[in-house]
């Protein structure tokens, strides 16, 4: 009988989660602070696997404005960042590798960015996007995650580089607020 | 001994996914740009149906697209009339009667629907996964779609321009090569 339990965890274990996972809150803003969004309900969910290196995040946006776009991404702070972050670009350096200055909120620190997907909302303004980074440069970051007001930000195919990389909501925020993610 | 498998057979139950069997379809080049790179050989849609739930789930993957694109996918039903909605999703236009078009000489009248977006990495990879739901139940003859960037039909991203031409279809290789699904 010991032995049919120990068996049965190890097939629960075999088909469960690798880690677990830490999910975060939206706030509004930085630049823009009137969309609507229903906070309670709308998450950020990101786990690391230590064994593969990679990221994966859940953005989940429930309450936005319907059948619209929002670009999704990860905001850096730091003073230098590498060329890539996994198999992603990244994006707002200046002189190869520094981070730039940004002022946001009343608050001034220096930022790098990686864009790394959609969410498309439904009729009732709901909408959720997944996705692995990885392998990632093992190290610590400090990271906000960011809602776009659009699609195209750094991207082709999309709205350019304007109006729709305003940044609709974060998480943690404040402009600053970060939460770390180690990779090992 | 016999209730040992009868256990780790019930267990490998419960830790399986609920829904049906997945059906996995290949992409083909697009009914309006043949040039768009693609690996149609590593490139697929999966689809699945929960009866119970009466939810469509897709998963759309591109491999070796354009890097750092938006492609937005969707559904084209053909049809002679079709719904406001498809689950919880709009339908382009509002529905009602469907609109006839003609692409590689075939002429159909279509509906479609906007599900969400793929953005690739800097190889060209990407994939999203979407939940449809709760849906009518019928049977809908369709093709998957990948259009030329993100916005068609969307707020927030090109708009309704070149973007909104399609760059892959699935099962094609003509436009009106259709699949069924079935919801019960």
């Amino acid at each position: 009988m010991k032995k049919m339990v120990l068996l049965a965890m190890a097939l629960l274990m075999s088909t469960g989660a690798a880690s677990a996972a830490t999910k975060q809150k939206w706030t509004a803003g930085w630049d823009n602070f009137g969309e609507p969004l229903n906070y309670t309900k709308s998450t950020v969910k990101w786990t690391v696997s230590a064994a593969t290196k990679k990221l994966t995040v859940t953005f989940n946006l429930v309450g936005a404005v319907p059948s619209k776009l929002y670009q999704v991404d990860l905001a850096f702070f730091c003073n230098t960042f590498a060329s890539t972050f996994g198999q992603f670009p990244v994006q707002g350096l200046e002189n190869g590798n520094q981070c730039q200055s940004l002022t946001r909120q009343g608050v001034t620190a220096s930022n790098a960015y990686v864009e790394v997907g959609v969410v498309t909302t439904d009729i009732n303004g709901n909408g959720v996007f997944a996705v692995a980074v990885g392998p990632v440069a093992s190290g610590t970051y400090s990271v906000e995650f960011r809602a776009l007001d659009g699609a195209g930000c750094h991207f082709t195919g999309g709205a350019g580089d304007g109006s729709d990389c305003s940044v609709d909501f974060q998480s943690p925020g404040p402009f600053g607020t970060t939460t770390t993610i180690t990779i090992p | 001994m016999k209730k040992t498998f009868l256990l780790i057979g019930a267990l490998l139950l419960l830790g399986s996914v609920a829904s049906a069997a997945a059906t996995t379809l290949k992409w083909t080049a697009g009914w309006d740009n043949f040039g768009e790179p693609l690996n149609y050989k590593k490139s697929k849609i999966k689809y699945s149906v929960n009866a119970a739930k009466s939810t469509l789930a897709v998963t759309f993957s591109l491999q070796g697209a354009n890097p750092n694109k938006l492609y937005q996918v969707g559904i084209n039903f053909f049809c002679t009339s079709f719904p406001v909605t498809f689950g919880n999703f709009p339908t382009d236009g509002g529905g009602g009667t469907c609109p006839s078009i003609t692409r590689q000489g075939v002429t159909k009248s279509i509906a479609a629907v906007e599900l969400g977006v793929v953005a690739t990495d800097e190889h060209g990879n990407g994939s999203v996964k979407v939940t449809v739901g709760p849906i009518a139940s019928g049977t809908y003859v369709l093709e998957f779609q990948t259009r030329d960037g993100a916005g068609c039909n969307l707020t927030g991203g090109a708009g309704n321009g070149p973007d909104c031409s399609d760059d892959f279809q699935s099962p094609g290789p003509n436009f009106g090569d259709s699949t069924t699904i079935t919801i019960p």
